[in-house]
C-alpha cells in the first residue's frame, strides 16, 4: 500500500469511529431501561431489551452520523410536557409525579380493564402476557417479567388506588420491580398509613 | 409467634412500619428489600401467582424455631418506633398483622425463603 493510500484509509477509519456504532447500539440497547432506572433513583439498568422497531430508538440502518452523537429522540419528561391532551393516567401523574402513575414509553397494545378489582381470568393473562412477550414491561421494556411463574403482572392505568375520578382504565404488562416500584410509589401518594 | 397471616399483597410489596411513619423509601432500588429509619418495604411472591405465608415473630421464638424458619437473612436493622407499634401492611394501608413494642426503636430482621420472590417471610423483633 503507497503511502497516500494509507492516509486516505486512515483518515477513513476514523471518520468510521467519529460515528460510532458503540452509541448507536447503546442507544437502542438501553435507552428505556436507564431512563427508567434514572427515575427511579438507581444506577443500574435491571432489565434490557433490543431494539424494537416502532419502540423508541433507532436501529442501525435508521441512523445518520450525526444522530451518533446526539442525544437519543425520546425524552420521557419532554413526551410527558408536549402533550396537549393528557390521558387519563396523566391526571393522576402529573398530581403524584411517577413514571408508573401513567402509560411508560414502552406502552403498545393494551386490554380494557374489567373493573379496578385485581381479579383477572385465563384470557386476560395471557394477553397481557401475550402484549408483555412482544412490546414489554410498559414501563421499563423488559421482555421478560421477572416472575417465577414468567407471567407479567396485569397493570391498571390509571392507577386503581389513584384513580379518585373513576376514569375507564386499560391493562398494561408490568414486571415484577416496575409493579413493586409503582407499589412504592403509590403508597407515598397515599402518604403511608397516615 | 405473635401473628401468622397468609396474604396477596398488592403490587407484590409489604410494609413493615410504625404507624406513625412518614418516610417510606424512594425506590426498591431492583432488590427485594428497601427501608428507611421508620419503614422496611419487603417484596412478596407475585401477588397474581399464589399466597405469601407472613409471620411476625419474637427474636426468643425464632430461636426455638430455629431451622423451620426461612433461611436467608434479607435485612437485620433497626425500625423507628414512636408509637410502640409494629405493623406489617399493604401499600393501601391495609394491616395484615401488628405487635405493640415497648421501645422507642426496634430491632428488625426480615428472613425469607427467596430472594427475588419469597412466598415465606419471617419477620423478626427484638
Amino acid at each position: 500500500m503507497s503511502p497516500q493510500r494509507f492516509v486516505w484509509v486512515a483518515v477513513l477509519a476514523v471518520v468510521a469511529a467519529l460515528i460510532g456504532l458503540g452509541p448507536v447500539a447503546a442507544v437502542g440497547q438501553h435507552t428505556g431501561s436507564e431512563r427508567a432506572a434514572s427515575a427511579y433513583g438507581y444506577d443500574a439498568p435491571v432489565h434490557t431489551r433490543p431494539y424494537v422497531p416502532g419502540l423508541g430508538g433507532l436501529s442501525l440502518g435508521q441512523m445518520q452520523p450525526d444522530d451518533a452523537l446526539a442525544v437519543p429522540a425520546r425524552n420521557l419528561a419532554d413526551e410527558r410536557g408536549a402533550s396537549t391532551t393528557p390521558s387519563p393516567g396523566r391526571v393522576a401523574t402529573e398530581a403524584a409525579g411517577h413514571p408508573t402513575f401513567e402509560p411508560g414509553p414502552y406502552a403498545g397494545e393494551s386490554i380494557p380493564a374489567r373493573s379496578s378489582s385485581q381479579t383477572f381470568n385465563s384470557a386476560e393473562r395471557a394477553n397481557i402476557n401475550r402484549i408483555g412477550s412482544d412490546t414489554g414491561c410498559h414501563t421499563c421494556g423488559a421482555t421478560e417479567a421477572g416472575t417465577k411463574s414468567g407471567s407479567f403482572v396485569p397493570d391498571h392505568q390509571p392507577v386503581s388506588a389513584l384513580n379518585t375520578k373513576g376514569l375507564p382504565q386499560q391493562l398494561y404488562p408490568h414486571c415484577i420491580a416496575c409493579s413493586r416500584e409503582q407499589g412504592l410509589a403509590v403508597a407515598r401518594a397515599l402518604g403511608g398509613l397516615q | 409467634m405473635i401473628a401468622e397471616a397468609f396474604v396477596r399483597a398488592s403490587n407484590s410489596l409489604l410494609l413493615v412500619l410504625d404507624p406513625s411513619c412518614e418516610e417510606l423509601p424512594e425506590t426498591m432500588g431492583g432488590g427485594l428489600v428497601a427501608a428507611t429509619d421508620g419503614c422496611i418495604a419487603v417484596g412478596t411472591l407475585a401477588e397474581f401467582d399464589g399466597a405469601t405465608r407472613l409471620r411476625l415473630m419474637l427474636r426468643d421464638d425464632a430461636v426455638v424455631c430455629g431451622d423451620t424458619l426461612p433461611s436467608i437473612s434479607a435485612y437485620e436493622g433497626w425500625l423507628v418506633t414512636p408509637s410502640g407499634i409494629v405493623t406489617i401492611a399493604s401499600i393501601l394501608g391495609d394491616v395484615f398483622v401488628e405487635a405493640a413494642v415497648s421501645k422507642e426503636r426496634t430491632a428488625i430482621q426480615v428472613l425469607v425463603n427467596d430472594l427475588t420472590e419469597p412466598d415465606d417471610i419471617v419477620v423478626v423483633m427484638g
